[in-house]
């Protein structure tokens, strides 16, 4: 297992530039669901149609 | 075409799409981080980093794909002045630039190892910095303009001269000596990449694009919601002062 996360000696870069892509979209799709959900919840509190 | 893009049929058809789009993007990002990470072979000169290509090469046609998507839509606001166009090209611009920030950071990762440098200023890798800039620019604009249409106008003009840049990014490569190398998958005489390379690289590339789709049609439905409730507001702040103004009192009509 440690051979694999090795990579040939360039783990570090390889883990590190996959790991700063999953920070970055997970923090994109997150963001973007909250600021939905809590949209959604206002319009609901207002009785707005959102069918 | 633009009957499809009315806001309330945009409303109804998102609704459909957005759990399908969350899904294809999310087993399409599962079946391409296994291709990328366990089944890609290393390449014979550049070893394992090659693996970093399966997220630095997708972000980076994103971030192009998104800027064109902006233009196009500035262009259709511009002309026809077309609402969804404004809502469109507003809520893709952030995750343009994300990915934009992250095809330049897994690029400068990629290149410490190959090139023996983080940065280099040589034209690919300086024109998409520039293109970092455009994003943060056009949403600075949303930001700092308070009228809605007068901020979209300036956005889209930006948007447009902007688009200059594209085709700087892409060709740089054969225009100019630079560090980075030549195009290998988008080329006229067909992709330079073993299929062992290829396949994970698109399975990326369309996760990429699906993610794009799944964030865009959620952040257009929050913007479309948005408005709706600021609406609702004004509506209710004009009936409230209705109200409290004594019957037969002159109003400003």
């Amino acid at each position: 297992m440690n051979n694999f996360f090795d990579f040939g000696s360039y783990g570090d870069y390889v883990l590190s530039a996959y790991g700063l892509s999953a920070i970055g979209l997970i923090a994109l799709v997150v963001l973007s669901w909250r600021a939905y959900r809590s949209a959604m919840s206002r319009a609901r509190t207002r009785n707005l149609d959102i069918s | 075409m633009f009957g499809f893009a009315n806001p309330e049929r945009f409303w109804r058809l998102s609704a459909i799409l957005m759990p399908w789009a969350w899904a294809a993007a999310g087993i399409a990002l599962a079946v391409g981080l296994y291709l990328g990470l366990l089944s890609s072979p290393d390449d014979y000169q550049q070893g394992a980093t090659v693996r970093i290509m399966y997220v630095h090469v997708p972000a980076m046609w994103m971030a192009m794909a998104c800027y064109a998507f902006i233009a196009a839509a500035s262009l259709v606001s511009l002309i026809w002045r077309h609402a969804l166009a404004d809502v469109a090209a507003r809520c893709a611009a952030p995750i343009g630039a994300v990915f934009t920030a992250l095809g330049l950071a897994t690029g400068s990762i990629w290149g410490k190892p190959m090139w023996g440098t983080w940065w280099a200023w040589d034209a690919r890798l300086t024109s998409v910095l520039v293109l970092l800039f455009l994003y943060l620019g056009y949403m600075g604009i949303w930001t700092a303009i308070e009228d809605r249409a007068k901020a979209a106008r300036a956005a889209a003009i930006l948007a447009l001269l902007g688009a200059v840049n594209l085709p700087i990014i892409k060709f740089s490569v054969d225009w100019w000596n630079t560090l980075h190398q030549g195009s290998s998958v988008i080329r006229l005489d067909g992709p330079a990449l073993h299929a062992s390379f290829l396949y994970p690289l698109l399975t990326m590339g369309g996760a990429y694009g699906l993610l794009f789709l799944a964030l865009l049609l959620t952040r257009m439905r929050t913007e479309i919601l948005s408005q709706r409730i600021w609406a609702d507001q004004r509506r209710r702040a004009a009936n409230e002062e209705l109200r409290a103004q004594p019957e037969g009192a002159p109003t400003n009509e």
